[in-house]
């Protein structure tokens, strides 16, 4: 029974990296009061991209750098379209999910059905991963993983409790006061959503390299969506997205359990059950019948526009 | 002339014609951008293109295959334009179209046999209200919790593809049928044909939709209210706009049209329930919202270029083109014509170096700006 | 363009390994007289005065050719049995990620006609009822569908059931534990053969063993597939097969010390650690025939092909995993199959209901094993 525990734990906390870079990475971009819907078109561009890099190079961290840059390149013409050209946020969102399946399965074409020679492997941490329990769940990840422990509470404490923090958080509740206070509003959004996007493209990574080494169009299978639904749903903190994203995973996982532990129920419902927890959790935890104040960014899609200050 | 001596100006709303030409220009631009990526992997961009658009639009066969593809877009398309007069997006067509599919098709399967008229407007109505229903449950959320309908529509697109999956796959699957898919629907229920010409009545249902919802936001007193609603939730508020009741409504609207496209294609193209049966209509149809601006009538014409952009990639995996092709396009386009809608609302002004404000206006009036 | 050469000579590549996988399958098996590529007998003798640079044809597949599983499978299988006939490959016309409705099969349907293709190959089940429509338009256009038998087409399909079997018997020689596995993707016919041939081959090695299936309710996830995976190993579960698109099932095991029966491809390059042998999807002795009717123009939409053999191929066995006993065991096997020694819906037959499925002494049609909806005894989970 501690086996299937720890498995089944481990395997949630596997599913929850491969969202939690998307989620994180939108959390910053959201707090800086740009909206990106698009995440699952990023996310497919930074599968590819590392994938063929790794396939190309033999190196992982050459491909991780690529699935960066790219998702860089993609927050800047992001932030082009939303910050300089003051676009709606949700049709940019919408062109880049369309765009980003479309161009990955458009240049990916070559590399589909082939194995990639370098993955990310899972590495036993030396000490750590032999405190029972904890160890096996923890620290017997892959890299990616492990960076994940460093970015949420370094993010947490880089929102919270940083100056540059603070303005992340002004950015989005209310732009002018900064600029105001001479701040360049542009310049730091422009910043967000590129970090933003370069962190959505690593989640592409986790699933093109991490969690196999294989290529095919469209394998993000609607995880893009489920990081996107993440920010909302944690109240745009990234220790939350953390919980939300283990509860997903823990929850389609026990599903897939239950087949077997209590069968006869069709095993649509089960596979259905990560989809009604989130509407059930997103509905208890942003519904106005809790509290009045939300943690919404203020002017999250508002275009910034110096003239109608 | 340096960076310095452009500047941007805020124009008054721009003309129709001023809009469609520009939109015209970036969808161009958005071609010639997709044109690098085609002429990155081997191919010539401006034969690849030529063969798209003589397969899907220069013979009767390919203008027909476009509107028939582009017929579950149509009314995706008018779903979601409708929720987004209103600010609200619903991403949620692909669900609320599959359950609109479900309840009707029950009905024509399972249904009692009622005379004719009756049992085809019975199963319209269902699939509307399936549509509607499935919309409802992010629209009382919304209205009355404030919960973001968003995630909320994207999720239980989820749900209803997977009960769709277990009703074709299980208990509706055809006898003897290896796929899933049902029995066929009584021929009764097919909607007829328009002529000879091999399209169906589902068109007429499409476009007199779109006429309809034109005019409700145009002279009803709702759709009025429901536009004032999307500049501002707190005027409607004190204008004593019961802005709770509108949300339910135009959900609802949205929804039951969404559902409606599973009445077109039950009844008018495959005449079988079928898991999957939306295969993205619904995502599409945000496309097309946007790309239409919103307009009914435009959200008609724009998912047939859509639909014969779609078939048109057949024709061009002949010549070794991937097939991803399609959605690379249409998302450079979106891209490009997202761009371009900034210049609807700036023009790019050459201003002189040392001009006071007055004669700046003048050269401005005289040159009438680099506008687009 | 220099993508495309490299993809060509991994193409290439891949075929000499696929087609060298089946030959050396077949000749340690020393009877079976079918296994040498059947291409070649009946290449020689009635297409020798044939002119095939004019014969076209196209193929409509759901996913792209080389999605490292069924399309690949498929496609790479045209173009074996092009290549024995002597028909140049630029012959073949793809068009790919075809949805499995209605406008876009016709759509693919249109743009393989207006390209004068004399035959088109369906490789999805999903587009029988549609082509099935549209065939009387072009009577001259004979068109072959992979599935169920179907109007006006062309129908074929291979027992699955008779590799998986050899895969459930190979798993269950090796397993020390009662329980094999299965990460099965969504309940349709074909699966359910699959999952049934394979439990059936299970039992046939040791009647005691129960096989525990779990659904991904997709065709292709790799992280629900990656979860089946893992939700197996947990009950302890060493020894599975699959019928999922993905790596992930392999890829799982091999993380995890759990071995599989690859799906679809030869995936042993993908899990070496893992990977006992794969079960192959070999369409080209059908391909063959259904070429050559349709050039000669005794093809008949009443024609069915439903054929096992070579056709429901095994890779070559991972040397390393696979002791030698267990290898010669299998190919015993095989060759019982071939010979009607064992019958794999052979009676008494019961389902996990309770209900007899075939009497003893009986063996169950082929109809009702094609569109069969059911689980045999030993295999615990629900198709429904």
């Amino acid at each position: 029974m501690t086996a299937l525990i720890t498995s089944v734990c481990a395997a949630a906390i596997v599913y929850a990296v491969s969202v939690l870079y998307a989620a994180v990475g939108e959390i910053f971009s959201q707090r800086a009061g740009i909206m990106n819907l698009g995440v699952e078109g990023v996310m497919l561009m930074g599968a590819v991209s590392g994938f063929l890099t790794a396939y190309y190079t033999n190196s992982k961290m050459l491909a991780l750098l690529a699935a960066i840059v790219t998702g860089a390149l993609l927050g800047l013409i992001y932030a082009f379209l939303t910050v300089t050209l003051q676009a709606d946020q949700t049709v940019c969102g919408m062109a880049f999910l369309t765009f980003g399946s479309g161009l990955s399965g458009f240049i990916g074409k070559n590399v589909t059905g082939i194995a990639s020679p370098v993955k990310f492997d899972k590495i036993a941490l030396p000490l750590l991963s032999q405190i029972p329990f904890i160890g096996d769940v923890l620290f017997h990840q892959n890299l990616l993983v492990y960076l994940m422990y460093l970015i949420i509470p370094l993010s947490m404490f880089y929102i919270y409790r940083t100056r540059p923090g603070m303005i992340l958080r002004s950015l989005g509740e209310n732009p002018a006061a900064l600029d105001t206070a001479g701040i360049n509003v542009f310049a730091l959004r422009y910043a967000y959503v590129i970090f933003g996007c370069s962190m959505i493209a690593v989640s592409g990574v986790c699933i093109s390299l991490a969690y196999t080494n294989f290529w095919n169009e469209g394998m993000t299978g609607g995880k893009g969506w489920i990081a996107f639904s993440l920010v909302a749903f944690s109240e745009w903190n990234p220790t939350k997205a953390a919980l939300g994203a283990l509860l997903f995973g823990g929850i389609s996982i026990v599903g897939m359990n239950m087949q077997i532990y209590l069968p006869g129920v069709p095993s649509q419902v089960y596979s259905a059950l990560p989809y009604l927890a989130t509407v059930a959790a997103f509905i208890l935890s942003t519904g106005s019948f809790r509290k009045k104040h939300t943690e919404e960014p203020a002017a999250l899609c508002c275009s910034y526009d110096r003239e109608s200050r | 002339m340096g960076l310095a001596n452009i500047r941007l100006e805020r124009k008054q709303v721009a003309s129709l014609g001023r809009r469609i030409l520009n939109s015209v220009l970036f969808v161009l631009l958005g071609f010639a951008f997709s044109g690098i990526f085609i002429a990155a992997l081997g191919f010539n961009p401006f034969t690849v293109y030529a063969k798209m658009i003589s397969y899907s639009f220069l013979n009767l066969r390919g203008i027909r295959g476009s509107i028939m593809a582009g017929l579950p877009l149509m009314l995706c398309g008018l779903s979601v334009s409708a929720a987004f007069k209103m600010n609200l997006n619903n991403i949620g067509a692909e669900g609320q179209y599959a359950v609109g599919a479900l309840m009707g098709g029950a009905f024509a399967l399972y249904g009692p046999a009622l005379p004719l008229p009756l049992r085809m407007a019975v199963m319209f109505l269902l699939c509307a209200l399936g549509g509607a229903l499935w919309a409802m449950i992010a629209a009382v959320l919304k209205a009355y919790w404030n919960v973001n309908e968003t995630i909320i529509t994207l999720m239980l697109n989820y749900i209803a593809l997977l009960l769709m999956d277990y009703l074709c796959y299980g208990p509706w699957m055809a006898k003897r049928q290896t796929t899933p898919i049902s029995e066929k629907i009584p021929q009764e229920l097919y909607l007829p044909y328009l002529g000879n010409s091999g399209i169906n009545a589902g068109i007429v249902i499409a476009v007199v939709l779109a006429v309809l919802l034109y005019l409700f936001f145009q002279y009803t007193t709702v759709g009025f209210q429901v536009q004032v609603n999307k500049y501002s939730l707190r005027s409607a508020q004190y204008a004593g706009i019961n802005v709770r009741r509108n949300i339910l409504i135009i959900l609802g609207l949205s929804g039951a049209i969404a559902g409606l496209a599973g009445f077109v294609q039950i009844t008018g193209v495959v005449h079988r329930v079928q898991a999957q049966l939306p295969g993205g209509s619904g995502y599409t149809g945000i496309v097309i919202a946007y790309l239409s601006q919103f307009h009914p009538l435009a959200v008609i014409l724009v998912s047939i270029l859509l639909g014969g952009l779609n078939n048109s990639c057949s024709a061009v995996q002949i010549m070794g083109v991937p097939s991803q092709i399609a959605a690379m396009i249409q998302g450079c386009i979106m891209i490009f014509v997202i761009a371009g809608e900034f210049f609807n609302r700036y023009r790019l002004v050459l201003k002189k170096p040392d001009t006071t404000a007055a004669g700046q206006a003048e050269a401005v009036e005289s040159k009438g700006g680099v506008g687009l | 363009m220099k993508n495309k050469r490299f993809a060509s000579i991994l193409l290439a590549l891949a075929i000499t390994a696929a087609s060298l996988a089946g030959c050396s399958g077949g000749s340690s098996a020393n009877s079976a007289p079918a296994s040498t590529p059947a291409a070649e007998q009946s290449a020689a003798p009635s297409e020798q005065g044939t002119d095939w640079s004019n014969f076209k044809i196209g193929q409509i597949t759901s996913l792209v050719v080389n999605d490292g599983g069924w399309c690949q499978a498929t496609n790479q299988s045209i173009l074996r049995a092009m290549q024995s006939l002597g028909i140049p490959e630029e012959n073949l016309i793809t068009i790919e990620n075809v949805s499995e409705e209605q406008v876009a099969v016709e759509n693919a349907y249109n743009a393989l006609v207006s390209e004068g293709v004399n035959l088109i190959i369906g490789a999805s089940s999903g587009y029988a009822a549609f082509l099935s429509d549209l065939a009387p338009q072009n009577p001259d256009v004979i068109i072959a569908q992979q599935g169920a038998r179907t109007e006006n087409l062309i129908g074929y399909q291979i027992r699955n059931y008779e590799g998986m079997f050899l895969a459930g018997y190979a798993c269950a020689l090796m397993s020390e534990s009662k329980t094999l596995g299965f990460a099965a993707s969504m309940s349709e016919a074909s699966v359910r053969a699959a999952i049934n041939g394979f439990a059936l081959g299970a039992k046939y090695a040791d009647p005691e063993e129960k096989v525990q299936v779990v659904w991904a309710n997709s065709w292709y996830d790799v992280d629900i597939e990656t979860q089946s995976a893992q939700t197996l190993i947990n009950q302890g579960i060493k020894y599975m097969g699959m019928e999922a698109s993905s790596p992930a099932v392999p890829q799982t095991c091999e993380a995890n010390g759990a071995y599989c029966i690859g799906y679809n491809v030869d995936m042993e390059e993908l899990a070496p650690k893992a990977v006992l042998f794969s079960y192959v999807w070999n369409f080209a002795p059908i391909f063959e025939k259904i070429i050559a009717s349709a050039a000669d123009g005794t093809a008949n939409p009443d024609d069915y092909y439903y054929e096992g053999g070579d056709s429901s191929a095994i890779s070559d066995f991972n040397s390393e995993l696979v002791p030698e006993d267990v290898q010669k065991k299998v190919l015993q096997v095989k060759e019982d199959i071939a010979s009607g020694k064992i019958k794999v819906y052979g009676g008494e037959l019961k389902d996990n209901k309770g209900n007899v499925l075939v009497a003893a002494g009986e063996t169950m049609s082929d109809e009702q094993i094609v569109a069969q909806e059911f689980l045999v005894d030993n295999v615990i989970g629900d198709w429904q």
